[in-house]
């Protein structure tokens, strides 16, 4: 028969592995939005990164990330990745569910603007379908290439992404009608500066043109 | 008093475990990720330390996501518990790179046109205290699998064509010790 005793017991032990569940997890969750915070670089110019991709001095969490979303990644001074994003950072609601901005939107114009050269052996932007691979379109066209772009005459250039051809657009990344999409921006073997502050660096500009 | 003390110690115990699995499936992720991608490109290439070619990305392409289309991929997974490797690399006048990764995904060298040029490349690559062949550059892995990566820059049809046929004169031996 149990006593008043266990029965206490067993109440404190039940509450007490409740409460380090509940603990274990909380803790386990501010870690993971800090630790996706402190990776996430943000370019004012509309872009998104994450910090050391591939590097060998990562600790475990950052390792198992980059295994997550870019293994195989190469390190900066081979390859810069950003991604370009629509709107500010989502903040601390964003990275708890996993997103730290607004992917890019089906049916929305959007024109990526460079005002020059980005000093690098080369570099290009790609466009991915929602579920991450090169979108299908009759052009087959899926990338620009720098040598690709067609220019000012200042060399400035404009990639205008869209579902169809714009009638003023010089380079034209046909865009999915709906859903989400995303552009990256690949920088080979970038020039230090480029690397030094990728939140400052002045990259080309993504602009969202019109759309709903 | 005494149930106080009890409360504290199993919640404090159940957290820790909590945090240590964790710690545990994180830590362990990335060789999960690795032992798994090296796995499906030694059955692509018919073994460890051959080199399997993948033709150029484009939309119907899937073997990893977000494929760069002008880059062509090609991958080797190294084993070098048997001993070192030579490889031998064709020199090439644009954009290529080697990218050597260990088994817990960190890239820990590269080799490629930023490093060594046009230059036909002759590296040894190792893993602990392997004896490396006298008269080339040598690489010593951390670990004793990993993968190579290599990509070429392919800026049209035509010259897919040529590295294509380039590529397949790569060649990789055990070095002899």
């Amino acid at each position: 028969m149990a006593s008043p005793l266990s029965i206490t017991a067993l109440r404190d032990s039940l509450l007490g592995v409740l409460t380090g569940l509940l603990t274990g997890v909380i803790v386990l969750l501010a870690i993971v939005v800090w630790q996706a915070d402190r990776l996430t670089l943000f370019n004012p110019n509309g872009w998104m990164t994450a910090r050391d991709l591939g590097s060998t001095e990562t600790d475990p969490l950052t390792k198992a990330f980059i295994a997550r979303i870019g293994l195989f990644a190469n390190s900066a001074e081979e390859a810069l990745y950003l991604q370009a994003i629509d709107g500010e950072p989502l903040g601390i609601a964003g990275l708890l569910r996993g997103r730290p901005a607004r992917r890019l939107q089906g049916g929305v114009r959007y024109r990526i603007v460079g005002a020059g050269d980005i000093p690098s052996a080369w570099y290009s932007l790609t466009l991915y379908d929602a579920d991450e691979y090169l979108y299908p379109n009759a052009e087959s066209r899926w990338a620009f290439r720098d040598e690709e772009l067609i220019r000012g005459v200042d060399g400035s250039w404009a990639v205008d992404v869209a579902p169809e051809r714009p009638a003023d657009a010089r380079n034209w990344l046909p865009a999915p009608h709906e859903g989400e999409f995303s552009v990256t921006l690949r920088i080979y073997q970038p020039d230090p500066l480029v690397y030094a502050d990728l939140t400052s660096y002045d990259l080309p500009r993504v602009f969202r043109v019109e759309g709903p | 008093m005494k149930s106080r003390k009890r409360f504290l110690m199993i919640s404090g115990v159940t957290a820790l475990v909590v945090l240590l699995s964790a710690a545990a499936l994180v830590g362990g992720y990335p060789h999960r990720q690795m032992a798994m991608a090296t796995e499906g490109m030694g059955e692509r290439a018919g073994g460890p330390n051959r080199f399997y070619h993948e033709v150029l990305p484009d939309a119907s392409w899937r073997t990893i996501v977000r494929p760069s289309p002008d880059l062509v991929y090609s991958a080797l997974a190294y084993d070098l518990r048997t001993g070192p490797l030579v490889i031998e690399l064709p020199g090439h006048d644009d954009y290529w790179v080697l990218q050597f990764v260990a088994d817990n995904t960190d890239s820990w060298a590269y080799v490629g046109s930023r490093t060594h040029g046009r230059a036909p490349v002759h590296i040894a690559l190792a893993h602990g205290d392997q004896a490396l062949p006298a008269g080339m550059d040598g690489y010593r892995s951390p670990s004793p699998t990993g993968a190579l990566i290599l990509r070429y820059l392919v800026r049209g049809k035509d010259e897919f064509r040529e590295i294509d046929r380039k590529r397949r004169t790569i060649k990789v031996v055990g070095a002899v010790e």
